[in-house]
């Protein structure tokens, strides 16, 4: 039998405490959705995870012979890497960041079966991109591991690598945040989610994925110093590359502060809406 | 609504639910624009109150049937009282667990099989990994499912997914036991089954039971009394007898 339990059910929204409470308790189906998920991305496919593998690669190849062979652009590597390695890095985050944030802003269609038929935690469901994106993200670093011994130039990276943790959390709270916003905003007018596509595609090109933060014009770089991903990219090339690190500490904090701002703004769209989601699906 | 010495299990306190009945387009991005500049001028949307300011007690123990009309808010009221959909106004206060079995398709995911489908659901209803082993095969050999345990929900005919449904609904622990229109596709020998194991869980352990159905002889052989609804208000609370009679007045039956 479950424990004593006593539930009010009203029209309020609920408190922060009030969510993360019931996200502490809803562990296992956070771990039973993001399993069935995985096994529903892969049911009937041939190559299964091994896809996001190959994916990267594709993807990098067709940018770096745009932008290196066509475009001429010179990333400076000082001849150090090839330009692949320079835009690999970048994707690696990006491909993170961009997958989970669209796949989080349709959770609550792709779930409405479930939503509809039972009561589970609203929150739960934006883990599962998270959780499950890791495999292609893991895969992307091993990747450049592979490449970087290939090449010869892992030089103190053994102490480095421990950079990628926070790295990696403020690219999760950047995906959660444009995810909840784009969620729970297209429930009831479903624009939103159709410009999200469009909306990313722009965001990447200002995203240092493609250039570093050296290579912007003086009279442009307020787009780096707003912009919380070029930290995590050029961050990423640091770690990996050894490329200069040139975002200063000041820079650090406002990307930081535009981070938590946008963040906050994110939870207080899902706690004003998370009551009506089933009346709208 | 019961012996004054049972406990208030569940307290329905002006309870309103409100749905908007027209389609969410430009014209209601409007209307709702309008609503939010124009303070005082109504918004020009249309809406339904499926549950009219409803009050209730209902005791531990208690069998009830839930009857009325279609579009009268037996199945709002379910969903309410599940945590599916929230109230626009008023309280439902639970004092225990809920297990719920709500009609249609249940909230199985047709791509998995039968055995991610009962983790998952046992999952939602707050049970760790542990206790879903535990009663596993108690669902699977209720549901008469043993041979297809590793089969996709879709290739199940939807007596044998119903069936599934209800084993887990009846399995899983709650105090109140919420049911809609759950024997809808099923066999008789089947729906015998669950109703015998359904009596006896229900006075073995206590439980206080919610059935929604159109089926008389079955509510008045699981439920105690009914409630009767109309337009989302209570009409009739009481003896099952009564209360299908004054049912049956009321729709010039």
């Amino acid at each position: 039998m479950l424990k004593h339990h006593y539930k009010k059910l009203t029209n309020k929204d609920r408190s922060i405490s009030e969510i993360i409470r019931e996200i502490r308790f809803s562990k296992t189906i956070i771990v039973r959705l993001s399993i069935n998920k995985l096994k529903l991305s892969y049911v009937q496919t041939v190559l299964g995870p091994f896809y996001h593998y190959f994916l990267p690669f594709f993807q990098t190849l067709i940018f770096n012979f745009l932008l290196t062979d066509i475009a001429n652009v010179d990333v400076s590597t000082d001849g150090k890497y090839p330009n692949f390695l320079f835009y690999f890095t970048g994707f690696v985050m990006w491909n993170y960041f961009a997958s989970s944030a669209i796949q989080m802003s349709t959770v609550y269609l792709e779930h409405n079966k479930i939503i509809e038929n039972i009561y589970v935690s609203r929150f739960a469901f934006f883990f599962i991109p998270l959780i499950n994106n890791f495999i292609p993200l893991i895969m992307g670093l091993i990747n450049i591991f592979v490449m970087l011994t290939y090449f010869g130039i892992n030089d103190g990276l053994v102490l480095k690598i421990f950079y990628l943790l926070p790295i990696i959390f403020l690219t999760i709270i950047l995906s959660t945040t444009l995810g909840l916003i784009v969620a729970c905003l297209s429930i009831k007018y479903r624009d939103i989610i159709k410009s999200t596509g469009i909306l990313l595609q722009f965001f990447l090109m200002f995203s240092g994925v493609l250039y570093s933060q050296g290579q912007i014009p003086d009279n442009y770089q307020l787009i780096a110093y707003l912009n919380p991903f070029f930290l995590i990219t050029e961050a990423s090339r640091w770690i990996w590359l050894s490329n200069p690190f040139l975002i200063s500490i000041d820079q650090i904090l406002s990307q930081l502060f535009i981070t938590l701002i946008f963040f906050v703004i994110s939870i207080i769209i899902f706690r004003r809406t998370e009551k009506n989601i089933v009346d709208y699906l | 609504m019961n012996a004054k010495t049972s406990k208030k299990i569940i307290e329905i306190k002006n309870l309103t639910k409100i749905y908007q009945l027209n389609q969410f387009n430009f014209k209601s991005f409007k209307n709702d624009l309008l609503k939010k500049f124009e303070k005082k001028k109504v918004g020009r949307n249309k809406f339904i109150k499926a549950i009219d300011d409803l009050t209730l007690n209902i005791f531990e123990g208690d069998k009830v049937g839930l009857i009325g009309k279609n579009g009268s808010g037996k199945s709002t009221l379910m969903r309410i009282l599940s945590g599916i959909t929230k109230p626009s106004a008023g309280e439902v206060i639970l004092k225990d667990t809920v297990t719920s079995a709500l009609q249609g398709s249940f909230a199985f995911q047709s791509d998995l099989t039968a055995r991610d489908n009962i983790n998952q659901f046992c999952a939602f209803k707050g049970l760790n990994f542990r206790k879903t082993n535990k009663i596993f095969n108690t669902i699977v050999n209720f549901a008469e499912c043993e041979n297809f345990i590793e089969t996709p929900i879709k290739r199940f005919s939807s007596g044998m997914s119903m069936k599934l449904a209800l084993s887990i609904a009846i399995h899983i622990p709650g105090q109140i036991m919420i049911f809609d229109e759950i024997f809808n596709y099923i066999d008789y020998q089947y729906k015998e089954k669950v109703k015998l194991f359904i009596k006896k869980k229900i006075i073995s352990e206590g439980k206080t039971l919610i059935l929604v159905s159109h089926d008389q002889d079955l509510i008045k052989d699981l439920c105690n009394k009914v409630l009767l609804l109309d337009k989302g208000k209570i009409k009739f609370v009481g003896a099952t007898d009564e209360g299908f009679n004054i049912y049956r007045k009321s729709s010039n039956l």
